[in-house]
């Protein structure tokens, strides 16, 4: 048997069977598999492995890749992404939204943000693997975090589901989220004016999200031509494909 | 799923909902038949080759031609193994005129080789059931109490798993990722993945390493 020499495909393979691989890396497995001989043989026996855990032919998680690709392969834009978890951006292009009352001009600017990175000492008390649940503000799954990022890319504070976030005039809001399982999140506000604000995403319709952990959202908004003149409640929805909620929660933008 | 009218017209029309409910409902008995057909007329298939015959299969079930001529009332299964054995048969031929060999059986005709795969893939199945027991076994109870919740007689969800545990599903899921990486750490040490290291960079990295 030849020797693949492929690392992506070996890294392909560990995290289908880890349950980390996301549609696009699972199409580009499969036709390579289909092509080479070790691999195929190594997906042959991992997903054995796979099948008697989990007393299936089809393991799950085969099962929900095979569907987003199937889905693609029809040309329909259901796909549920089950068990998608895209790897995090570092560097982000912002979008803004634009409440009415701002000028348009802001829609064209582009700037680069750095994505914040979180400090050790702020994570979630939850985020041990290990660690049992309990009292506090992390026990609900769904949550969103908000970070105020300074035009140079520290991040001057963060807040999460419950909490206020400080940021004023001339720094950017960036949000981040953590799902359970693949949702629909709107993240919207509305101003003291009673115009609606669209965090995320731009349209007034709620965005497929993914399963992840602190996964930071591709829109970060500029606080600035004073749409933040006073704190604001934020309501962040995730929901269901179906348009059921799944979870609610707010935090508070103070400028 | 119960086939009401409102579900077959939705199917009927592409709609993604009900496609995918469609899917979900039978992706896994198909995986098996297309499994068990495999069996009769090849040496055996691997993963890989089923999920692509199911995958194809259900690619032909829901072309718009296909989703209008299902009447709703023979069972839907019957009607996705029907279009598998073609897909099969299909593959089959194109084997055959590669390698050069005679005409394709019949599928559902037993073989001797059909029945030698099904002992090989048996004797496999009995290997990583004694490899799993094996790993089970080396486990701390608590990352045992996990692996049994989860891939034992019940097989929770994660989410049920997660409940039993008093814990949130994405401990949960960290946990089993972790418990899934000492397993492939596990399989090849036991020799069960082996074969596959090249060049110094072995298919899976061990924890530590860079």
């Amino acid at each position: 048997m030849t020797r693949c020499a492929d690392i992506q495909a070996k890294q392909a393979l560990r995290a289908l069977f880890v349950g980390e691989l996301d549609t696009e890396g699972f199409e580009r497995l499969c036709a390579h598999a289909s092509k080479c001989a070790e691999c195929r043989e190594a997906y042959d026996r991992l997903t054995r492995v796979e099948s008697a855990l989990e007393k299936r032919a089809l393991p799950q998680a085969h099962e929900a890749l095979m569907e987003q690709a199937l889905f693609a392969r029809l040309g329909l834009a259901q796909a549920p992404a089950r068990v998608s978890m895209p790897e995090r951006p570092r560097v982000l292009r912002p979008r803004f939204f634009v409440p009415a009352a701002v000028g348009l001009a802001l829609a064209a600017t582009v700037v680069l943000v750095v994505v914040p990175r979180v400090q050790p000492g702020v994570r979630p008390q939850d985020d041990s693997g290990w660690q049992a649940r309990g009292g506090g503000a992390a026990t609900s799954a769904f949550g969103i975090r908000a970070f105020c990022v300074e035009p140079g890319g520290s991040v001057r504070g963060e807040a999460r589901s419950g909490g206020t976030l400080t940021c004023a005039e001339g720094n950017t809001v960036q949000f981040s989220y953590t799902a359970p399982q693949a949702a629909r999140l709107q993240i919207e506000a509305t101003s003291a004016g009673g115009e609606p604000l669209h965090f995320f995403p731009q349209e007034s319709a709620p965005a497929d999200v993914a399963a992840g952990v602190d996964s930071v959202l591709p829109y970060s908004t500029p606080v600035q031509r004073g749409w933040l003149p006073a704190p604001l409640d934020v309501r962040a929805t995730f929901s269901d494909a179906k348009g059921r909620v799944l979870s609610q929660t707010r935090l508070r933008l103070s400028p | 799923m119960a086939w009401d009218a409102r579900t077959l017209q939705a199917f009927k029309d592409g709609e993604p909902e009900a496609l995918g409910r469609v899917y979900r409902t039978h992706a896994e008995p198909l995986a098996r038949t297309v499994r068990a057909m495999a069996w009769r007329v090849q040496r055996g298939r691997g993963a890989l080759e089923v999920e692509n015959t199911v995958l194809e299969t259900f690619a032909r079930a829901f072309e718009p031609r296909a989703r209008q001529a299902y009447d709703g009332v023979r069972p839907y299964g019957h009607f996705l193994a029907g279009i598998a054995r073609n897909v099969l048969l299909e593959e089959q031929r194109g084997r055959e005129v590669a390698v050069g060999l005679a005409p394709f059986e019949e599928i559902g005709e037993e073989s001797a080789e059909g029945e030698g795969a099904g002992a090989a893939q048996a004797l496999e199945d009995r290997e990583v059931e004694a490899l799993l027991a094996s790993f089970k076994a080396e486990l701390s109870e608590e990352e045992r109490q996990l692996f049994e919740l989860r891939f034992g007689e019940d097989g929770l969800a994660q989410e049920g798993a997660a409940e039993r545990m008093q814990l949130t599903r994405i401990q949960v899921r960290r946990r089993e990722a972790g418990l899934k990486t000492r397993l492939l750490e596990f399989l090849q040490a036991r020799g069960y993945l082996q074969g596959f290291e090249s060049k110094g960079w072995s298919l899976f990295k061990r924890r530590g390493e860079s």
